[in-house]
């Protein structure tokens, strides 16, 4: 498993033990199947998902920056017990927060995100298989890693079909700077001679400053020793609008979508 | 564009001036390209960086560096702390490479910090299956570098390939069985273009082996099985069917010797541990040094330290490797502080054992004959009723690193004198389950007992000084051109002696146990030493 945090949040370096919350009696007694699954608690669990979820899984969970919930296939497992222990512990180094609420609402929840279904034209069109030249032909490797092949200054992508719905997946292609992940603010430190250096923000404190520069090699600065730090509000990663047409984007969507490494 | 500018200490013009005029703005971190094989070859010659786990291929855990040495060490001050929140023991030995420092956890994470703040770059975490069959506490000490990969090695046998820039991971070979018994928590060796890696699982009743993986696939290359199979010269050593899970563990990080091509590695005890009645002989390669020709995994020479051990004295030392010139001939030496109680000096080209003396208190032996073969004190098996014997379980030394200095001539090592009640019982083979025929218990009070920095000669095996540290410690040592052996204690202390006399020189309260070796390197022109201690890394450097 893969885990590249922004090191300055030091929870997300936290071993998964140690960032289990235990205050939830259901998850140490062990129960494993959902003591709540009434229509009306699959109704509350909607209200509740729509408050606490939907930002990220879109409404009626067809996901957004977080996975399509329709699919009924996790990575993180199918259980019930599975999908309770994500919301109240959160998923380790990945953008699932841990989401508290008592441990009925959570059931209830669980009640609706399974009673999820994809609406049939909602299905997935693209060609993954042109999308994997499309890949290539743009170079999208020059920046972004897949199964161990690749560039540094993106996020890896060998994951990214469990992580983020084809919604997001989209917009990340034609509009970079919309939805910029934590982990990857652009920074630029210029030296006192002048001279800039560009990259990825890693770490900062009051001294110093840590980066991954453009090349792809990991930096650190004595603030003492630079003259002033810039933060463009702007992605890293170059925009493909009009560079792609529908179809072609629809492909490169669904080989992203494609990329399930376990 | 929306830019944020922040400008920083406006009003400092003086000191910016004055670092450009040092040229001091350059970046700390690295420029990259990471470690090549002929980098790690020739390892000594580059002691800005600490590339490997030993430091050099040849183990002797020694620097160049004098910037730090016996006239100011006592200005020694923390340069950083970084914590690690985890809950084990962390016994890691970092690398450093053009100032990124490399470091394990024991839940198999993988930190990149700044060796000039210890800030982090980015961290890694292996995802450790939940059920593993471990003998003794979780742990990672470190990882190999190539290239511009990191290689570590897991406590569920796993073999992986990480980004050095960014910590990602790049493959994931599962190699062995963890619920089997198999189980990694060494840093591999880099040798050429390929990862050499040992398994513990001495007290599962595996079958130990070395292998080598191809570093850029991950395929493996040769595997070298450290107890012979039918056939096989070694096996008529194994009563009946005995060696099949006759554990002989290759935990710890070997040596190499690139001129001879030779990979020297420690081998463990044979199973059940402290019952040998059903595997009757001398059991090799158990509690061996092997000598493996790097290209095909071919074992050239072993040597056996205790043949048919009962106490679980396992060779899992490291071989040190040293040439000194005798009558005008370079020889080429092995040294090797057993966990018996015994000092070796071996000729590593053939195997062939030169001298040995006991460095720690022992009773086992009345001492070695010619060829180096234990003469054994009678009845000193485990009983069911129980046995004194010294050196402990534990042994007189372990897996801590011990240091060679070519200034000094003098080899380190950190010695335990204590005994043990050793106890026998039945065991029956069970796959994943303990397999160790018995039990002891260490008999040494806590006030009694001993542990020291010991300096041996290698040209008489004699120990020419000691420093005794209170109570017993479990730390690597390291020396540098500077003259000084840098060490630990479990109670969180961190010294550094006089090499040449073992006099304190300076001292650190860590308020951790140091149960790791130090290393240095050098930072911005800046010598540091940095050890684990505790959950946390320290690091320190000259004050001003
Ligand atoms: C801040 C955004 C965010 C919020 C809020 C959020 N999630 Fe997630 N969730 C994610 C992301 C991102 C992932 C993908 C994790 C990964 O990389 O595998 C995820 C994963 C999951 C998974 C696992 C999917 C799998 O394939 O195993 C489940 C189930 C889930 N979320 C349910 C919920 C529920 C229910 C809620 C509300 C209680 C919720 N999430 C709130 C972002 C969010
Ligand atoms: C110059 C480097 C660069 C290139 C080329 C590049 N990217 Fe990116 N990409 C980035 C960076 C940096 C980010 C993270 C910042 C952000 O989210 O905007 C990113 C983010 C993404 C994300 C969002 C990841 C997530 O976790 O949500 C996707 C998807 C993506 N890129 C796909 C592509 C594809 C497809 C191509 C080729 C058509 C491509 N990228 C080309 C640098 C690049």
């Amino acid at each position: 498993m893969v885990a590249l945090a922004a090191a300055g949040v030091l929870t997300a370096a936290l071993p998964a033990a140690a960032q289990r919350p235990l205050a939830s009696i259901d998850a140490q007694t062990g129960v494993d199947a959902n003591p709540y699954t009434s229509d009306e608690d699959v109704a509350v669990g909607e209200e509740l998902y729509a408050s606490r979820c939907s930002v990220c899984h879109g409404p009626e969970g067809r996901g957004d920056r977080g996975p399509d919930l329709t699919r009924q296939v996790y990575r993180h497992g199918n259980s019930d017990r599975a999908i309770f222990m994500n919301i109240l512990s959160g998923i380790p180094n990945t953008g699932m927060p841990s989401v508290r609420l008592s441990d009925k609402e959570m059931w209830q929840i669980v009640a609706y995100v399974r009673s999820l279904r994809a609406p049939a034209e909602m299905a997935e069109t693209g060609d993954a298989d042109a999308g994997r030249a499309l890949y290539a032909r743009h170079d999208c490797g020059r920046c972004h890693f897949v199964d161990g092949e690749g560039g540094r200054l993106g996020p890896e992508l060998s994951t990214i079909g469990w992580s983020r719905s084809p919604v997001h997946l989209r917009a990340s292609i034609v509009d970079p700077g919309g939805d910029i992940e934590d982990d990857y603010r652009q920074v630029r430190v210029v030296g006192a001679d002048g001279s800039p250096t560009v990259g990825v923000l890693l770490n900062e404190d009051s001294y110093s400053i840590q980066l991954l520069d453009m090349a792809g090699r990991l930096r650190s600065f004595m603030k003492s020793d630079i003259d002033e730090i810039e933060r463009p509000q702007v992605s890293l990663m170059p925009s493909f609008a009009g560079r792609l047409d529908d179809p072609e984007l629809d492909a490169l969507v669904a080989y992203l979508s494609s990329l399930r490494r376990r | 564009m929306n830019l944020i500018k922040r400008s920083l200490h406006r009003g400092h013009t003086f000191w910016l001036a004055l670092a450009a005029a040092l040229g001091a703005v350059a970046a700390l971190g690295a420029q990259g390209g990471g470690v090549t094989y002929e980098q790690l070859v020739r390892a000594g010659d580059d002691p800005a960086n600490w590339i490997s786990y030993h430091g050099q291929y040849n183990a002797q855990r020694y620097s160049r560096l004098a910037q730090i040495d016996r006239s100011n060490v006592d200005r020694l001050e923390l340069a950083w702390v970084r914590q690690l929140p985890v809950l084990g023991q962390v016994q890691t030995t970092p690398l450093v490479v053009d100032g990124i420092m490399y470091l394990t956890t024991p839940e198999n994470e993988v930190y990149a910090v700044d060796a000039a703040t210890g800030n982090v770059f980015w961290t890694y975490r292996h995802d450790l299956d939940d059920t593993l069959a471990l003998c003794c506490s979780k742990q990672s000490r470190g990882v190999g570098m190539l290239g511009e990969r990191l290689y570590l090695t897991t406590m569920d046998a796993h073999l992986i390939a990480l980004d050095a820039a960014t910590g990602t991971e790049l493959w994931d070979r599962k190699i062995a069985d963890h619920l089997a018994g198999y189980s990694m928590t060494a840093a591999p060796l880099v040798v050429k273009d390929m990862i050499v890696t040992g398994t513990g699982g001495g007290e599962y009743g595996i079958r130990g082996w070395v292998d080598a993986y191809d570093a850029a696939t991950g395929e493996r290359r040769w595997r070298a099985y450290t107890i012979p199979g039918p056939g096989e010269p070694g096996n008529e050593t194994w009563e009946g069917d005995s060696w099949k899970t006759g554990g002989a563990s290759t935990w710890m990080t070997g040596s190499y010797d690139p001129d001879l091509n030779l990979i020297y590695w420690g081998v463990g005890n044979p199973g059940p541990d402290w019952n040998g009645e059903t595997r009757e002989g001398d059991n090799l390669y158990s509690d061996s040094v092997i000598a493996i020709d790097a290209d095909t995994g071919e074992i050239r020479w072993h040597f056996q330290f205790t043949p048919h051990d009962i106490h679980d004295w396992d060779a899992c030392q490291v071989p040190v490797l040293i040439d000194v010139e005798v009558g005008g001939r370079v020889q080429k030496l092995m040294l090797f502080a057993n966990r018996n109680g015994f000092f070796y000096v071996l000729d590593r080209e053939t195997g062939r054992f030169l001298q040995g003396r006991e460095y720690a208190v022992q009773t086992w032996a009345q001492g070695l004959d010619d060829s180096g073969r234990p003469i054994r004190v009678p009845d000193m098996e485990p009983t069911p009723e129980g046995k004194l014997v010294y050196p402990d379980v534990n042994g007189a030394s372990n897996w801590w690193s011990p240091s060679y200095s070519p200034d000094t001539g003098l080899f380190y090592t950190m010695a335990y004198d204590g005994g043990a009640m050793y106890y026998s019982a039945e065991s029956e083979y069970v796959e994943g389950q303990l397999f160790v025929g018995g039990s002891h218990v260490p008999q040494t009070s806590d006030d009694a007992r001993v542990s020291a920095v010991r300096a041996i000669d290698p040209q008489t095996a004699r120990v020419v000084w000691e420093h005794r540290v209170q109570p017993k410690s479990m730390s690597g040592v390291m020396t540098t051109a500077g003259g000084l052996v840098f060490a630990g204690t479990v109670t969180g202390n961190f010294l550094a002696l006089d090499a040449e006399t073992g006099d304190d020189l300076w001292h650190a309260r860590l308020g951790g146990n140091v149960i790791a070796a130090p290393i240095t390197y050098q930072v911005n022109g800046r010598q540091q030493v940095t050890i684990a201690a505790g959950q946390a890394i320290f690091t320190f450097a000259l004050g001003d």
